[in-house]
């Protein structure tokens, strides 16, 4: 029950801890489930996979960041060479301070390089990809991979894309790797580029979005073949209030086939869209099916982690991609996203 | 005979002359002490020492020691002669008046490898070399010892202060191959240790390939603070000095601008807490073909520029630095901004405000306020104040902002930043951002009212002066192009912001009237509060220029409420306000009336309410008929029932029984008794209200009063 309205606020609080999960921007009332160049090229979709090193997405954590354009970014082979060399002076610059009387053996050195196949339309730009391994220790074997960030758009909607020439949209950038060398990357991106990078979080709104459209892509149980598809049923994992003693998180754990079955029964099979009723009857069904067994409402908590057979995405903004076959869904709905997050209208002339 | 000021003064000056010419004589002959080889050098029970040495010290505290005095009390001192208190004593009292000479540093140094000084005092003279380092009038005969210097390093008990004065002198050239091995040499014998760390730190600094020993040693600092209050003192006395000097020849250097003009080089310790991005440019293209480089060798990158004058002598040649954002640091810079054509300084500028304003406040993990986002937040508005547009991505972000926010957390940054909100269409407006404001203003207390209206003001002023004449432009600029869009681009922003084809009366007079009602339903919600009617009183001011200040084709009144609140009410300062506005509208009817025909509609839809307003006043304060309306008949008998003795309800509000008035009336009646009739006791009130800058009713008399008219 709701306590009464007290006309003054009282200073210094707010009826919400934070504002980061809040939903800022206003949520479509539809949204695309499916790439459209896979759409448009069927038979090219199995050939991509095949080729591109996309693969290479797959199960690893990321943590998603969102990045502005990159101002003078050059995709020539030269530029890429000269980041690199640029990249690890600024490690190796980095990795000196604080640590005293280390004669250069820490030092890491990192390498841009392009990663095909994640750009799909043509208004996207090829992927790059960061790596930084630390050097070669004995000469023989190479060093160990510290970072790996991964720079993408996937389908980034046509009136997103920036006319001027010299600005590069890349508003996805995944990174999996050490704390500190994260830190130092970021900045030497942003300074380089003069981008501004932040780390993502999803709203529990959004998480709800993600896994009722992907619960679609879960493959049925007679086209799945043992070899291709593991057997990850869906999870939904809620924080309880903080006023709740005793207990942290409540997990609902749904059978992936019987999700998808309940999926079927919401979504309209014709369409490419899922609309907000979608979501909503989705969603509340689960919660309804909570609620009958446990007398527990679901829907009074926070959404904190999903997890299904596609992938796995918490508030953090941390992403697991566990599909193969559907990284560039994912990754297409992580760039609309970040999109969207950003103010619509920065005019390039 | 007593004495004239004057004289006195005179008397005065004349004694503080003697005084000063005095103490100069006294120091000359403590110094001539100290220099004169047949003086006794023995402390104990030498009179004359003593007073020398107090002499001199007291005269170096106050205002310090010329050059020739320094020079030759470090000579004095390096003969050897005086036992170690006095040489301390000595030395501790070489305050430079102004500077010190290059010879005496020689002297001191010379003294270093002397065997008849002991190791305090060296140790001393060093330290003292250390303090004085920055005062020293020529410092390439100094630089020329460096070498020697660097021999001392050995000695243990001068090492740490060599090192630092050394870390004070190295440049470039000093940075040598076998320097760098014999400092290394050092620190395998004694361990790492702060002060050779800080030297190889500088040498680092210029020669990375030479060192390549790390010279972090965290966040602790190199050299611990030794000789503050010596340090202290020395500073106080240059200080006092300057200040002398520069009362002296103020004039010249009124001209000069100071030093630090660009604040862009700050301590590391505040560049960390900064929000806004550290000045650098990197050479994006390493390789460039000579000829190029020829040229750009010109080019002048910012965070070499120290000061205003030189940004104006270089302003062509400047090169704009990585992140764009780091121009945001000093408002000098912003110069920089406007000047270059550069179309892409813009959205660059945009994205990182947007980023750092979701960064600071949107996902700021904590309740509360940001300090970090205070800080972004001053800049942001001292930018747009400097540009006189709003930046979009500003009012992106309040836009969403002000759905959630609580009306308190950084409250002045955001209303500051609502104030330079463009024009836009109204329903716009009402949905992003009056709506959400209604809210707050509805359910917080009467200072927030206050300050949202004082919000609105500006924001009225803003859009008036700055904000529809550029839109004025757009649309004439797109008229004479002939191109029909639907979209206007404001050429003359930075940010080249488009928007849509509006009629800006339309809005303003929407604006005016949402305004209008929120004043009304205040009002009677916080019971005429006093600081809330001022403020009410401050909006209908600026409305009530909207055509001869602003050019606008229409009038907007305020309510009858919000008139008759402040004529009724108990405050004589509203009373007066309102006659004033009332005068002001009027004068704005006349204007219009004579200008053009064009207005007549409007006129004829206006005019009956400002008569009105003008007879309610007149009514009420002149006449004694304030309920002679018909709609007042019911309630004036029910005064009189009630409250028989008030059987002069009608003329309770003239000027003589105005409840705001009283005090000045009755003041008025204790002074002078001699005014027998009513029309003379008005006419000594207005007089003594006017007095008491309350003209507003003096005015609205002479102009609308027949009695009163001016002639």
């Amino acid at each position: 029950m709701a306590s009464a309205v007290t006309p003054f606020r009282t200073p210094g609080t707010t009826p919400w801890p934070s504002r980061r999960h809040m939903p800022y921007t206003k949520t479509p009332t539809s949204r695309r489930l499916t790439c459209k160049t896979h759409r448009r090229f069927p038979r090219l979709r199995n050939e991509r996979l095949q080729v591109s090193r996309i693969k290479e997405l797959v199960d690893k954590t990321w943590k998603v960041y969102k990045a502005t354009p990159f101002f003078n970014f050059s995709y020539k082979s030269e530029g890429l060479k000269r980041y690199s060399r640029h990249l690890s002076a600024h490690l190796e610059a980095e990795s000196s301070k604080n640590i005293v009387d280390v004669e250069g053996e820490l030092g890491e050195h990192g390498t841009f390089e392009i990663m095909n196949g994640v750009a799909l339309s043509e208004s996207d730009v090829e992927a790059v990809e960061i790596t930084v391994k630390t050097k070669k220790q004995n000469g023989n074997e190479d060093g160990k991979v510290v970072l790996i960030g991964v720079l993408c758009s996937v389908e980034i909607a046509e009136e997103c894309v920036i006319k001027n020439k010299q600005f590069t949209n890349l508003p996805v950038f995944l990174v999996k790797g050490n704390v500190a060398v994260t830190r130092h990357v970021i900045n030497f991106l942003q300074a380089q580029f003069d981008s501004n990078i932040i780390a993502m979080h999803f709203p529990p709104m959004e998480l709800a979005w993600m896994i009722a459209m992907w619960t679609g892509f879960i493959p049925d149980a007679e086209e799945s073949n043992v070899a291709t598809s593991r057997n990850i049923p869906l999870e939904l994992v809620y924080r309880v209030p903080e006023e709740i003693e005793g207990l942290r998180t409540i997990t609902m754990t749904i059978r992936a086939q019987d999700a998808k079955k309940m999926w079927k029964c919401v979504h309209n099979a014709d369409s490419e869209e899922f609309t907000n009723e979608e979501m909503n009857s989705f969603i509340h069904g689960i919660e309804q099916h909570f609620y009958y067994h446990f007398k527990i409402k679901l829907a009074a908590m926070s959404l904190h982690t999903i997890r299904c057979s596609i992938a796995s995405v918490d508030t953090d903004g941390r992403l697991k991609i566990l599909s193969n076959t559907s990284v560039h869904e994912v990754l297409r709905h992580v760039t609309q996203l970040i999109v969207d997050s950003m103010p619509p209208s920065i005019c390039v002339s | 005979m007593p004495l004239t000021e004057n004289d006195q003064q005179k008397q005065q000056a004349s004694k503080s002359g003697n005084g000063k010419k005095k103490t100069l004589v006294a120091l000359r002959n403590a110094i001539t002490y100290f220099t004169d080889a047949r003086s006794s050098a023995k402390y104990r029970g030498n009179l004359n020492l003593h007073l020398a040495l107090e002499n001199i010290e007291q005269s170096s505290r106050s205002s310090g020691l010329t050059p020739p005095h320094i020079l030759k009390l470090v000579k004095s001192i390096t003969t050897g002669k005086w036992t170690e208190i006095v040489s301390s004593r000595l030395i501790r009292s070489l305050i430079p008046a102004a500077h010190v000479p290059h010879n005496a540093v020689v002297f001191a140094v010379s003294s270093l490898s002397a065997k008849n000084i002991s190791d305090n005092m060296k140790c001393l003279f060093v330290r003292w070399m250390v303090l004085i380092y920055e005062y020293v009038d020529n410092k390439d005969t100094l630089h020329s010892l460096y070498g020697i210097l660097f021999l001392f390093l050995d000695s243990d008990i001068l090492c740490v202060h060599i090192c630092r004065l050394l870390y004070l002198m190295t440049q470039r050239g000093d940075v040598k191959q076998y320097r760098v091995r014999k400092l290394l040499d050092i620190q395998s014998k004694v361990g790492v240790q702060p002060h050779i760390m800080a030297l190889l730190s500088v040498y680092k600094l210029y020669s990375p390939n030479m060192v390549t020993v790390s010279s972090r040693i965290g966040n602790q600092s190199y050299f611990k603070q030794s000789d503050q209050k010596w340090a202290q003192i020395i500073h106080l006395v240059q200080e006092k000095n300057k200040r002398l000097n520069e009362d002296e020849d103020e004039a010249e250097d009124a001209n000069e601008p100071s030093s630090r003009a660009l604040d862009v080089h700050q301590p590391r310790k505040r560049r960390k807490l900064d929000v806004i991005p550290v000045l650098e440019t990197i050479d994006r293209n390493e390789r460039v073909p000579q000829s190029v480089k020829s040229l750009r060798k010109r080019m002048v990158p910012l965070e070499q520029i120290e000061n205003f004058k030189q940004l104006l002598q270089n302003i062509d040649v400047v090169v704009l630095p990585n992140r764009i954002a780091s121009i945001l640091q000093s408002p000098h810079l912003y110069h920089v901004l406007t000047l270059f054509p550069d179309k892409t300084i813009a959205p660059r500028l945009s994205y990182w405000i947007h980023v750092s304003l979701y960064r600071e406040i949107i996902a700021y993990p904590k309740s509360g306020e940001n300090p970090k986002a205070t800080a972004l937040l001053q800049v942001i508005t001292d930018f747009t104040d400097h540009l006189q547009e709003s930046i979009p991505v500003c009012e992106w972000f309040l836009n969403q902002y002000l759905h959630t926010w609580n009306g308190l957390d950084y409250r002045i940054h955001i209303l500051n930043l609502i104030t330079r909100m463009p024009i836009c269409s109204f329903e716009k407006m009402n949905d992003l951002l009056l709506e959400p404001l209604r809210k707050l203003y509805f359910c917080s207390g009467v200072y927030f009212k206050c300050l949202l209206l004082w919000c609105f003001t500006e924001l009225l002023r803003n859009l008036m002066s700055v904000e529809v004449p550029r839109h004025r432009r757009a649309v004439a600029k797109q008229q004479e192009t002939n191109i029909a869009e639907s979209t206007i681009l404001l050429n003359d922003t930075i940010f080249g912001q488009q928007t849509e084809q509006i009629s800006t009366d339309n809005t303003i007079v929407e604006f005016i009237n949402f305004v209008d009602n929120i004043c009304v339903v205040g009002l009677q919600v916080e019971k005429n509060n006093a600081l809330l009617m001022s403020y009410v009183l401050d909006f209908f001011h600026v409305t009530s220029g909207l055509y001869s200040r602003h050019g606008f084709k229409f009038l907007q009144l305020p309510s009858s409420p919000i008139v008759k609140r402040a004529l009724y009410g108990n405050s004589a300062v509203f009373v007066s306000k309102i006659n004033e506005l009332l005068c002001r509208y009027s004068d704005e009817v006349n204007l219009m009336k004579e200008s053009q025909a064009e207005y007549v509609d409007i006129l004829k839809e206006k005019i009956p309410i400002m008569n009105n307003y003008v007879l309610c006043v007149c009514n009420a304060l002149w006449q004694s008929k304030a309920f002679k309306n018909a709609k007042f008949q019911s309630t004036l008998s029910a005064i009189e029932t009630y409250l028989p003795s008030s059987r002069r309800a009608n003329a309770s509000f003239s000027v003589l029984l105005h409840p705001a008035l009283q005090m000045f009336v009755k003041k008025q009646q204790e002074l002078n008794q001699t005014h027998s009739t009513p029309r003379t006791r008005e006419l000594a009130i207005l007089n003594s209200l006017k007095s008491h800058d309350l003209d507003g009713i003096y005015t609205f008399a002479t102009t609308f009063v027949g009695r009163y008219a001016r002639k």
